[in-house]
């Protein structure tokens, strides 16, 4: 497993660095250049100011200079100073991060909490309504848009249900009640749409799986159907289905920018959102800096995991 | 075929001959007609492929459908749905059926421009690299693991961030957005092509990298090309909207079914809640309807899939 590991990390080093050259292009491409882009619209500028601004931004030197200073600050964890707020980049994506990561986890284990069970019942009774209904929930859940899910929830809950969920971040560790009444929706929102998918994909693999041979001897020795499905023919199905949970990671993070606006949840999605909006250049390289790091590590963690679903499965 | 001497036996080989006939009439259309026969004799294909004529004839003939100028305000505002406006009014009285139909424009036009150019864009990286193989292969597909580590909404909110928010520039975006892993499929693609036999006779004929490429190779692949671009659209149409609805998109007052959602929509939900049900209900109808689509096109043309569940 150790070489592995260290194969795997040394074959992200080139994507990170060349997502690393792309991000700190994108931003350099801007006609004209990022400071005059920044200042357009907010009036006269004195040209002592800009200067500033340009040394801060590092943009007063050759680029392969700028790229080279900037990679070396970034590989000693300074993302340079938010251009809106003037507070230090990376300590404030870590301070946003955990109110995310909290998002994520809950809405991991709701989709796991939705999926496994919807896709296993859909499978073992395929054909039936059952099977539709699940179906069903998984194409609305792919093709309706989060923002629009989680304002009919608001909606529902406010105007019909009378009852107002919690706005804003409250922290675990004082008030886990309203911490919580914050977090669950927006969890659900964001759970429900991993689940559509991974629904499906529990559905198809145990279909194939309970179609397998050591599931008919199973049967045939007499054990009761419902040892058959989980000890035999679930463990068997989980592979695709973390796979397939892994790939849309980078999904679930297009879902925390939307859910964290609306409502208004301190996290790594509105970070983004309004440093994209006040074209805090700073900011933007640097969340996408740890998103994608954070998504190679990820991505790592699951291949790992298939060792302990299937001891088949050895890594080299 | 059965030959029979009575009457009977007669009208059956008439029969079995213009089944024959038929199929012999199927083999001979080409093969992107005969795809696009199977397409639409497919239930689930019809119908969301009706829905999805639906959406284009309404996108396309929005100035003569719309009832009303889908930006023109009137004093007649917050209107609950009723003859005259069927799906209402918003708060500055914009018919919002009119601004629904005109906003179906808007998400067509980014969807199939974007997965347009990122599939071509996609095709063309993904064709080279996997037929060049090696360092450059090499280079290329540790770029595209960079890219597809970037979350597709983080990297079309950065890409916007530089190029200033608009429509052109989301639709900008979204097709860069999609080259990663376009070109990750057609790679793929490409290299079960190139180790077949008559890859390797145009080679030995002398053929070029570009000539086998165009003449040997891109043909074979056009099926998975397919399959891939009309799974994209619905994710495209979404992409606009959420760029939309999070302000980086359309900006006002033109009408785009997730900025309608994200302004009069959200602001007036309690008091007018179609103006946050119906932008929603369009997106998704529409998002579902590619996807069911997306789903039928791969069905008939992957070979593993014919005949499965």
């Amino acid at each position: 497993m150790g070489p592995y590991i260290a194969r795997r990390l040394l074959l992200a080093v080139p994507s990170l660095l060349f997502v690393s050259l792309f991000i700190f292009s994108l931003v350099r491409l801007i006609p004209g250049d990022a400071v005059m882009a920044l200042v357009a619209e907010g009036g006269y500028v004195s040209p002592e100011t800009l200067a500033q601004m340009r040394i801060e931004l590092g943009i007063d030197k050759p680029f392969l200079a700028q790229y080279a200073d900037w990679l070396g600050h970034l590989v000693q964890g300074d993302l340079g100073t938010s251009l809106w707020t003037r507070e230090p980049v990376l300590p404030t994506i870590l301070q946003r991060m955990k109110v995310s990561l909290e998002i994520s986890i809950l809405a991991v284990s709701i989709a796991f909490m939705l999926a496994i069970p919807l896709g296993v019942i859909a499978a073992v009774r395929q054909d039936t309504v059952i099977d539709f209904g699940s179906r069903l929930f998984s194409v609305i859940g792919l093709s309706a848009p989060d923002f629009w899910l989680a304002t009919i929830l608001l909606l529902v809950l406010s105007k019909y249900l009378g009852w107002l969920p919690e706005f804003g971040w409250y922290s675990p560790l004082t008030d886990p009640v309203k911490n919580f009444q914050s977090m669950i929706f927006p969890a659900l929102i964001v759970g429900y749409r991993l689940s559509a998918v991974s629904a499906r994909m529990t559905r198809s693999a145990m279909l194939d799986v309970l179609r397998e041979d050591y599931v008919r001897t199973a049967r045939a020795k007499g054990l009761r159907e419902i040892d058959v499905v989980i000890r035999h023919a679930l463990r068997n199905s989980m592979i695709p289905v973390i796979t397939i949970i892994g790939a849309q990671l980078t999904g679930l993070i297009g879902g925390l920018v939307i859910v964290e606006q609306i409502f208004s949840l301190p996290g790594q999605g509105r970070l983004l959102l309004d440093a994209v909006t006040h074209r805090d250049y700073p900011v933007v390289q640097g969340s996408v800096m740890v998103m994608a790091t954070l998504f190679v590590l990820a991505n790592l963690t699951i291949d790992m995991s298939y060792g302990l679903l299937d001891p088949r499965i050895r890594l080299h | 075929m059965v030959r029979g001497g009575d009457g009977a036996g007669t009208a059956s080989t008439v029969s079995a001959t213009s089944a024959t006939a038929r199929i012999a009439a199927r083999r001979s259309l080409p093969p992107t007609l005969d795809a696009l026969r199977r397409v639409v004799t497919h239930p689930v294909g019809a119908i969301f492929g009706t829905v999805i004529l639906i959406v284009v004839l309404l996108a396309v003939f929005a100035p003569i459908i719309a009832p009303y100028d889908p930006i023109a305000t009137s004093r007649e505002k917050l209107l609950s749905p009723s003859w005259k406006y069927p799906f209402g009014t918003d708060n500055i009285g914009r018919d919002q059926l009119s601004r629904i139909i005109w906003g179906a424009r808007i998400s067509l036009y980014v969807g199939l421009i974007a997965v347009g150019l990122g599939t071509v864009s996609g095709t063309v990286l993904g064709l080279v690299s996997g037929f060049l193989g090696g360092t450059f292969d090499l280079i290329v597909q540790r770029a595209v693991d960079g890219m597809l580590a970037i979350p597709a909404i983080v990297l079309a909110m950065a890409i916007v961030s530089v190029l200033g928010a608009n429509t052109a520039n989301a639709l900008l975006a979204i097709a860069i957005v999609t080259i990663p892993s376009s070109s990750r499929v057609v790679r793929s693609a490409v290299l079960a092509v190139k180790a077949n036999v008559y890859v390797e006779a145009a080679h030995a004929l002398g053929a070029t990298p570009r000539r086998i490429m165009a003449r040997h190779v891109l043909p074979n692949i056009v099926a998975p090309i397919l399959i891939l671009a009309s799974g994209s659209l619905g994710g495209a149409i979404l992409a606009e909207s959420g760029l939309s609805f999070l302000g980086l998109g359309t900006q006002p007052p033109n009408p785009s079914w997730g900025l309608m959602l994200s302004t009069s929509g959200r602001q007036y939900m309690e008091s007018a809640p179609w103006l946050a049900i119906l932008p929603g209900l369009a997106i998704s109808v529409t998002v579902l309807s590619f996807n069911m689509l997306g789903d039928t096109i791969r069905d008939v043309l992957d070979p593993r899939l014919r005949g499965s569940r």
